[in-house]
């Protein structure tokens, strides 16, 4: 594994910008292989949009006393932001632990549609408002896409919303941020937190974005005037991210990421948000 | 600041209880025959195509002396995937970690954490990437040589049982796949990870093992 520990910047909209024109610039020059977005599908999409029901539930150690915690020094609040997924939950968890281990309170935040109570270490889950979970394995080409493209909406979308007020009444000092769902590294620059981001391989946030994102980019630019507050953002940042583009215009490799594209849409159902969530489990 | 720390579930001593905070799945121990075991898992994200795993189960049928342990994950119906030879055992979920310690080779997508977990058992791989980062994690196996790597498109039942019997039968790649098994643990990730964390904290290490 590697970690990449990118102290943000005091000026963070200006990431917003880069991390929303990274969005726009994933797709490859060529256009011509993605199914561009019909007036039906954004009226589809629209209300979905705006129907957002992710659920967004931080949890945290039970045991401790307001008081307990201020005598202590030197403990801090790390929030692990991780799909319910067991590849992913598994070495965040053992993360977690190690930095129980050393003190420190820790809170998982599961962003998963199902309103379920996600539990590591002591913390409890309940599955009182779970959903039957959607099949979703016939989903290919654009149902694909659109299942995708509606998912990180919803997603981020309850990220921006709810995670300022899970940071406040958790106060958390740090976020670690699951590979698979950078998209919330936007709620911590909306706070302007430290982010540690659990990478892999060589990644920033641009090769993520662009490898993430490839598979939706297509949708996601004809979607984003549906979302006038990052329009004007990510319009601005265009000039900024396209001399950033040019400049490594040498190593992006567009055929590679155009058969990786291919391949995510006719392979795989990605981001599937209704996942059904892992049974309870204590470490 | 960028730091290769290897795997959070290396051998560090919190891999214990990593291992029993894992989600408790049953299987059927009883069914491991003590023959050779292939492990195969395709992720728990990209595990939604039958065809695949059909290939994976018709490849390993090829080779009696084999066992299979099939992971497909919570999306489709192991009915799906027909019927299960002799010797495979197809299940959604798995104790990878515990299967993986008694595998002799891991079929994987190439994602970052079964490779991994397989390398710190000392196992090599037969890698089948798919999307996002795996070709990358696939093309370090090559390199590496702690496993073969074929894609998904050439993926026959002959062409996966060609390369198992690569696999197992030229011991490179175990040995390969030991010395970086031997280089996890000693890397101890978890701790570094954990110090990475607390130094962009601030957290003075002196201070913190004081108060711990």
């Amino acid at each position: 594994m590697e970690a990449i520990l990118r102290p943000l910047p005091q000026h963070c909209p200006g990431s917003w910008i880069a991390v929303w024109a990274a969005i726009t610039l994933a797709l490859p020059s060529k256009e011509a292989s993605y199914p561009s977005l019909s007036a039906k599908h954004r009226k589809i999409l629209r209300p979905l949009r705006s129907s957002a029901t992710s659920g967004c539930l931080a949890f945290r150690n039970n045991a401790k006393t307001e008081m307990e915690i201020k005598k202590r020094k030197n403990i801090y609040e790390t929030g692990f932001i991780c799909p319910d997924l067991p590849g992913h939950l598994n070495p965040m968890s053992s993360l977690a632990l190690q930095l129980r281990a050393r003190n420190h309170e820790v809170v998982f935040t599961l962003f998963v549609r199902c309103a379920c109570r996600a539990t590591v270490c002591s913390w409890s889950r309940e599955g009182s408002h779970q959903r039957k979970p959607t099949r979703n394995e016939q989903k290919a080409g654009e149902d694909a896409l659109q299942f995708s493209v509606r998912t990180l909406l919803t997603q981020t979308e309850a990220i921006l919303k709810s995670l300022p007020a899970i940071v406040e009444a958790n106060g958390i000092d740090a976020l670690i941020i699951d590979t698979v769902q950078f998209y919330a590294e936007l709620g911590a620059m909306q706070l302007g937190y430290a982010i540690c981001a659990r990478c892999k391989l060589q990644c920033t946030w641009t090769t993520l974005a662009t490898l993430h994102f490839a598979c939706m980019a297509g949708l996601m630019r004809q979607l984003l005037p549906l979302w006038p507050e990052t329009e004007k953002v990510s319009q601005s940042g265009l000039t900024v991210l396209s001399k950033r583009q040019r400049r490594h215009q040498g190593t992006c490799r567009e055929h590679r990421t155009k058969n990786r594209l291919e391949r995510s849409l006719l392979h795989s159902f990605p981001l599937a948000s209704n996942y059904p969530s892992a049974p309870s489990f204590r470490l | 600041m960028k730091v290769l720390i290897g795997p959070p579930s290396s051998t560090t001593p919190v891999h214990s209880t990593m291992v029993k905070g894992r989600d408790k799945c049953g299987f059927p121990w009883e069914r491991l025959t003590g023959e050779p075991l292939v492990y195969a898992s395709m992720g728990t994200i990209l595990n939604g195509q039958v065809d695949v795993f059909r290939t994976i189960v018709a490849a390993v049928a090829k080779n009696k002396n084999l066992q299979l342990v099939l992971s497909i994950g919570d999306q489709i119906d192991p009915k799906r995937i027909g019927p299960a030879p002799s010797n495979a055992i197809i299940v959604k979920r798995a104790p990878q970690l515990e299967l993986l310690k008694r595998a002799t080779v891991c079929i994987t997508h190439a994602g970052l954490n079964t490779v991994l977990e397989s390398l710190a058992q000392g196992v090599p791989q037969l890698a089948i990437p798919i999307t996002y980062d795996q070709p990358g994690v696939a093309a370090r196996i090559a390199h590496k040589k702690t496993g073969v790597v074929t894609s998904l498109d050439k993926s026959t039942a002959d062409h996966l049982a060609s390369l198992l019997n690569e696999v197992l039968t030229d011991p490179t790649y175990r040995e390969n796949a030991r010395k970086l098994q031997k280089a996890i643990a000693e890397a101890n990730g978890l701790s570094v990870a954990a110090d990475l964390i607390e130094e962009s904290l601030g957290v003075s290490r002196k201070i913190s093992a004081a108060a711990a």
